[in-house]
């Protein structure tokens, strides 16, 4: 259990995260999952591999949860999943140039990419940029 | 997400303006001309009258207009009695009765004597007739130059504002799709998943595996419906190409070899129609092949129960602009489908082979490209689809 990777999935929709604990349900990550922005802030102090990140939810959104994330973690690695919604798209390219590391994912993703997702990441550290 | 705002409120009221506007416009042209065709067969009716009165007569027409009322001041040179015999002629007071029965701009007839003898020559009553007429005409047909601008740029404002109407439409129509589409990607994301747990979970000689094979290839479709839509409504921000530079041939060549099974087994006979020295021109690469791509699936559709299955490709330079023609020997299209075929949702092929969006689509595409789609089809003979590309074109270079 110790040595166990750990996901975080911060979503404010019930079915999004069910998909993750469904899909990664019998693999080797321990998966938690939170419904807000200033929950997953929290919660990822606890300590985690990667992170799965909405990016429209009411309260900090996406945007604002990755940067309070990068205050304590500029390396863990953090998909955006999205359905990618027009009006973020500036703050997520404000995102990017203050050097904030994140990828973009895009809703909807099947339980396949995700597990692969997660192996992928967790095996050997994707370049973040 | 959808803001049909009082702007659209606007503009439809000023199409509404210009309509009046150009209404009020044909109606003072129409009475005008009428006022023009009956004074020009009263001036002559008064000249033939006053010609058979008399030989001595000097006769001048001015023509002139007041406080909207036209005046043809008939200026008589004549010998006292004459004018006396001429002012009761019963002939010429029909004539100007006649016409004030018109509630229209009414026409005055003035006449001035003057005490004077002159014995014109038909040379005279020539020169003088074609005079006249010319001098009436030629302020007639200033007039009506002017209300023709009037009426043309009218038109013009009309036409511009039913265009901006027309893409406001669609602007509010792309902002409610991607709005709609955007929210469903959440709900699918989970079916999605949810079906492929179950999947998972269930053994293959299970009644209920293939239904939920059925199910998450369904639910992949509806996934690839939102996706057709968010590119139509030019919404999709992820992945956003660049322009690159491309011949239209080799779009076409991509795109005929990766359906040439379908293609074939269509038994379709492809034509090409290249020329041999080629421009390449500004696009987005992918974009364009689903545009192409949507011309060929839509021409495999129509042929399917044609005798002759010929699909025809053309690239033609004409200087300014590049054009590809994709012409199929299918049923055509009649004129009511017509005016429907680039309508999001329009089809009229089975539910399940068509999402009607295909048109829609490479529409909004080549609209980015600040080009042009036309559709020419006849009945019983086949369509063909025109793409204009502008060349040397920097403003799609954004
Ligand atoms: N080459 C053609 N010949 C005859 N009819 C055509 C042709 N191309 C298009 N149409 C008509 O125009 C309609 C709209 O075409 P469009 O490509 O927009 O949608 P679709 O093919 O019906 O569906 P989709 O492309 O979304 O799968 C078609 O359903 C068909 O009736
Ligand atoms: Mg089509």
């Amino acid at each position: 259990m110790k040595n166990m990777q750990k996901i975080l999935v911060i979503d404010d929709e019930e079915a999004i995260r069910r998909s993750f604990e469904l899909a990664l349900e019998d693999s080797d990550f321990s998966i938690t999952t939170v419904s807000s922005g200033e929950e997953g802030a929290k919660e990822v102090e606890n300590g985690y591999n990667l992170v799965f990140l909405d990016l429209k939810m009411p309260g900090m959104n996406g945007v604002q949860t990755l940067k309070k994330i990068r205050e304590s973690f500029p390396d863990l690695p953090v998909y955006i999943v999205t359905a990618f919604h027009k009006e973020f798209l500036t703050e997520l390219d404000e995102a990017r140039q203050l050097g904030l590391k994140f990828q973009l994912l895009r809703k909807p993703i099947g339980s396949v990419e995700i597990q692969a997702l997660a192996q992928c990441v967790l095996d050997k550290p994707v370049n973040f940029n | 997400m959808i803001e049909l705002s009082s702007l659209h409120i606007k503009r439809y009221d000023s199409v509404i303006e210009a309509r009046n506007k150009v209404y009020t416009l044909v109606l003072d042209l129409e009475a005008r001309s009428s006022v023009a065709t009956r004074l020009s067969s009263l001036v002559s009716e008064i000249l033939r009258s006053i010609l058979k009165q008399q030989k001595t007569t000097n006769v001048k027409l001015a023509f002139t207009k007041s406080a909207g009322n036209y005046y043809c001041c008939i200026l008589i040179s004549c010998a006292e009695e004459t004018y006396s015999k001429f002012k009761d002629n019963l002939f010429f007071k029909d004539v100007i009765l006649n016409f004030q029965k018109h509630d229209e701009p009414v026409l005055e007839i003035k006449l001035k004597i003057m005490n004077k003898q002159f014995i014109p020559n038909d040379d005279f009553l020539t020169s003088e007739r074609e005079r006249l007429i010319q001098q009436s005409g030629t302020e007639m047909l200033q007039e009506i130059k002017r209300k023709n601008k009037e009426l043309s740029k009218a038109i013009n404002d009309l036409k511009s504002s039913s265009n901006m109407i027309q893409t406001e439409k669609m602007r509010a129509l792309g902002g409610l799709t991607a709005g709609v589409a955007h929210e469903l990607n959440n709900p699918m994301m989970g079916i999605l998943n949810f079906i492929q747990y179950a999947i998972k979970h269930t053994d293959e000689d299970d009644r209920k595996y293939n239904p939920l094979l059925d199910a998450e290839r369904e639910i992949r479709r509806c996934q690839s419906i939102i996706d057709n839509l968010l590119t139509f409504s030019r919404l999709k921000a992820e992945g956003e190409e660049n322009f690159s530079e491309d011949k239209l041939s080799s779009l076409c060549e991509r795109i005929l070899q990766l359906y040439s099974y379908k293609i074939r087994s269509a038994n379709i006979n492809v034509i090409k129609n290249f020329p041999t020295q080629e421009p390449t021109v500004h696009l987005k690469t992918n974009k364009f092949q689903q545009v192409i791509l949507n011309f060929v699936t839509n021409a495999i559709d129509a042929m399917r129960e044609s005798k002759k299955r010929d699909l025809t490709f053309s690239v033609v330079d004409c200087e300014n602009k590049i054009e590809l023609h994709v012409a199929d020997s299918g049923p055509g299209i009649d004129e009511e489908t017509m005016d429907k075929i680039f309508d999001p949702f329009f089809t009229t092929k089975e539910t399940g082979q068509g999402t009607g969006l295909g048109l829609a689509v490479s529409q909004s595409i080549i609209e980015e490209h600040n080009g042009t789609l036309k559709c020419q089809s006849t009945l019983g003979q086949g369509t063909c689809f025109t793409v204009g590309l502008p060349l040397l074109n920097d403003s799609c270079k954004k």
